[in-house]
């Protein structure tokens, strides 16, 4: 062999094995992590064969359970984006996609059927516990729909299947959002920039309700905060900042958590810095959340049947109500609702409210 | 255990190198042997008695067919009725228990295929047949065979490796720096093609079936992206075979030249899974007689051959796709014997036009899920849902790098510039070969570590 071709297959060998001897032993050496904060799920932890199907299960979960626990694991999926983006020039990277700084998921094909059988059990629980009382829906967008991406949902589409199958009266928000109404690397919408929101469901309720303008509230910072959507898209971006509003009615406002008993504030300054900062709006993720107004005038009711994003307006709209129920279906079967009977009481007083957003309109099975 | 997840990669490889290369060299094919079944064992438990069968039923029948001559052929006939019974059973299972299933009125559940066992069984009949025929030296150590058979490179999904390829590495084979490192920069190269261009051609294919009603323009990429992700899948894999042999000390055939530069199909199968067209040659059509016969028998040994080679891909329910898929290539062929060469002989584009073509035609009929499936398919290249939708514009734009990649990493040029590179300065190429190393390394670790379990699309064969 010629120097100059021993000095390449030296470090070819080198550095191939380095790479692999330096994971290797980083993967054993590292600590398991139980939880992904940028991913928002668990991690595989040590197989163990007792719990595994069969060998071939066992065997399979230890390539989950490295990949997983694999050193470095997040850099890696930041690389991997950035490669597909800056070098493969891939519009999207798994499904998620950056416009201007702020990401979204693609949603994409539209599950007609899905959202269909969500609409199904949404009138089905309407016409089973609330009969009397008028209702509502109203459609929250997904960020797609503000940006320059062809793919989307046909929402259109999803009003028909709304008109065709709830019997409420239609709330249409598509125009009283835009991009910046949502956080950059979250799917949420913030809550500071609901005015118009605000306003359209003020016309179309019941609820004593202030303008927007004259409800007096005060902006408020929790602190800056990286969204779902950016440890899933694993792409470079901004910090969020989120801020929510207040005011004497919302200071005074007492929530009850049903899942727990535990009763507090609708604003959740400690679990802003959780895994989830969203949390901040009535405490995180509940099957059923009680919202009280004791300087309420009247003794009017909202029931609002809604995802994560109806946390964040609901103190908005409690200044119009003696109280809000909020019933998550995604944690609560629909047969279990009689068990709160009292709790979701209602007449012709009261307002229901379905408010949902499309992303998991389309992706999630309700009830 | 595949070559592209974490478990072989920073577990199993760096471990057994090491041992290896500490092992005394009488040891070091029992220790191959003992880390093939290994191998096999993590991701076939069930079937791991089954390969060992296969290594040692053949041993017997070889060591059999040397010691009793006069009953040769019969024990031949045996060993090749037995091997091929072994795959027929196990490959069509669910079609004869779904039968049974509707004689008894029983409601067994098809037989999972065996990992690898077209391949390896392959590679069994070719020892029994060539020690038949006199043309390999028959291995008396069981070991020695075992290792042959199991050795974990190319166990599962080729190159198909022929005893004789490897007989005198088996026992004396050089370890050189050369070897070792061109080995493992070879499973680099392999590695890359799979994870970060094969699987990314499988994200758009996927895309493709997840569509309601896909335009023609949908169709159109999803034949392009198939085409290419079944190259780039199973040469990549081949990649990772050979240079892991060269690892060990062992020179595998090749078993991809480029496939999709050819200007005939004849030449397409010279260069397209080159082991499993050689092993058909020497193990079927010469047998039959090849082009030495008449021409209507000539003809009928190429169809032959060809619904062989389909019926090798095909199992289950689905096998009628891959037969016709081979029985295509057999019409061809003939075509081309008959007059079709001639033509592209003298205008090479208009061959190399038609190859790529009836490869793309030929690849939505080996995807597809059945025939109707395959009808379904076609008749969407043929505008049934409208020729273009946004998502099929989406996806070719988003695609469009990825693709314009992969075309030209299916063509020589880049070789010829490495090879361009090495005669003109080949001291760049001392420090861009390990940069290069390690960058498709931390690329595809990136990719494996962020992505599902994707296998080798060959691994059902």
């Amino acid at each position: 062999m010629k120097p100059i071709s021993t000095i390449r297959s030296i470090a070819t060998a080198a550095v191939f094995c380095l790479f692999v001897a330096f994971f290797g032993v980083a993967v054993w050496l590292a600590p398991d992590k139980d939880y992904s904060v940028y991913e928002r799920r668990p991690l595989q932890q040590t197989p163990v064969l007792e719990e595994a199907e069969d060998l071939s299960d066992y065997f399979s979960s230890w390539d989950a359970y490295l990949s997983d626990q694999f050193y470095l694991r997040d850099e890696l999926r930041f690389l991997k984006s950035s490669f597909a983006c800056n070098v493969l020039r891939q519009t999207d990277v798994n499904g998620y996609y950056s416009e201007d700084g702020s990401q979204a998921e693609l949603l994409y094909p539209m599950n007609d059927a899905n959202i269909a059988s969500n609409v199904a059990l949404l009138e089905e629980v309407r016409k089973t516990y609330f009969p009397n009382s008028p209702a509502y829906y109203a459609v929250i967008p997904d960020k797609s729909y503000y940006m320059d991406v062809p793919l989307g949902l046909d929402y259109d589409g999803i009003d028909r299947i709304f008109q065709n199958g709830l019997h409420a009266a239609a709330i249409s928000l598509r125009d009283r959002l835009e991009l910046s109404d949502y956080y950059g690397t979250d799917i949420h919408w913030k809550q500071e920039e609901l005015e118009e929101v605000y306003e359209v469901l003020r016309v179309a309720l019941r609820g004593d309700l202030p303008p927007f303008a004259d409800a007096g509230f005060t902006e408020l910072t929790a602190g800056e905060f990286y969204g779902v959507l950016y440890g899933q898209a694993a792409l470079p971006a901004e910090r969020d900042e989120m801020h929510y509003l207040t005011n004497a009615t919302i200071e005074n406002l007492t929530l009850t958590v049903w899942d727990t008993g535990k009763t507090g504030a609708v604003y959740d300054t400690e679990a802003f810095a959780g895994d989830d900062a969203y949390d901040l709006y009535l405490g995180g993720e509940a099957a059923i959340l009680h919202v009280e107004n004791p300087a309420a005038t009247g003794d009017r009711k909202l029931i609002l049947f809604r995802d994560s994003f109806g946390r964040s307006i609901a103190p908005l709209l409690a200044e119009g109500y003696a109280e809000i129920v909020l019933v998550d279906l995604r944690w609560i079967r629909p047969a279990y609702l009689s068990n709160f009977s009292d709790l979701l009481s209602a007449d012709e007083s009261t307002d229901v409210l379905f408010l949902y957003s499309a992303q998991v309109l389309n992706s999630m099975k309700l009830g | 255990m595949v070559f592209s997840d974490t478990p072989f990669l920073f577990v199993f490889l760096p471990i057994l190198l090491i041992l290896y290369y500490l092992t005394p060299r009488q040891a070091k094919n029992y220790l191959l042997l003992a880390a093939s079944l290994l191998f096999y064992f993590t991701g076939e438990p069930k079937y791991t008695l089954l390969l060992i069968a296969s290594a040692l039923g053949n041993y017997l029948f070889a060591l059999a067919i040397e010691g009793l001559p006069r009953a040769k052929k019969p024990l031949l006939i045996l060993a090749v009725v037995l091997n091929v019974g072994t795959l027929v059973f196990f490959k069509f299972s669910a079609v004869w228990i779904s039968g049974l299933n509707a004689l008894l009125g029983t409601s067994f559940e098809p037989l999972a295929l065996p990992l690898g066992i077209s391949f390896y069984t392959f590679q069994a009949m070719s020892y029994t047949i060539d020690v038949y025929r006199g043309e390999a030296r028959l291995q008396r150590n069981p070991f020695a065979f075992a290792t042959y058979l199991c050795l974990f490179p190319q166990l599962i999904a080729g190159p198909i490796v022929r005893y004789t390829d490897v007989d005198e590495e088996l026992s004396h084979r050089r370890h050189t720096l050369q070897d070792f490192s061109e080995g493992l920069a070879r499973f680099t190269v392999g590695l890359a093609k799979k994870v970060i261009l094969a699987n990314n051609l499988g994200v758009l294919c996927d895309t493709f079936r997840q569509a309601e009603a896909p335009s023609a323009a949908f169709g159109w990429l999803y034949a392009v992206c198939y085409a290419l992700q079944i190259y780039f899948d199973f040469s990549g894999y081949s990649d990772m075979a050979i240079g892991l042999g060269r690892v060990f000390g062992f020179h595998f055939p090749e078993n991809f030249d480029y496939p999709y530069i050819s200007g005939s199909i004849t030449e397409f199968w010279r260069r397209w899974h080159k082991t499993l067209s050689g092993w058909f040659r020497d193990y079927v059509y010469i047998p039959l007689g090849g082009s030495r016969v008449s021409r209507p028998r000539w003809m009928l040994n190429l169809l032959t051959v060809w619904a062989l080679t389909g019926l090798w891909h095909g199992s289950g329910t689905g096998v009628m796709n891959f037969i016709l898929w081979g029985a295509l290539y057999g019409v061809l062929l003939c075509l081309e014997k008959l007059f079709l060469g001639k033509i592209f002989a003298k205008v090479r584009p208009v061959g190399h036009l038609f190859v790529i073509a009836v490869t793309l035609f030929g690849f939505v009929l080996f995807g597809a899920d059945g025939l109707a499936g395959a009808l379904s398919d076609l008749a969407i290249l043929f505008g049934r849902s409208g020729l273009t939708d946004p998502a099929a514009l989406y996806y070719w734009r988003s695609g469009a790098v990825l693709i314009a990649v992969a075309v030209i990493g299916a063509t020589p040029l880049p070789k010829k510039c490495w090879d361009f590179l090495q005669r003109r300065a080949e001291g760049v190429t001392a420090v861009l070969q390990p940069l290069l190393v390690v960058a498709a390394l931390a690329i595809s670790t990136a990719y494996i570590v962020g992505s599902t379990f994707n296998p080798f699309l060959y691994f059902r064969f």
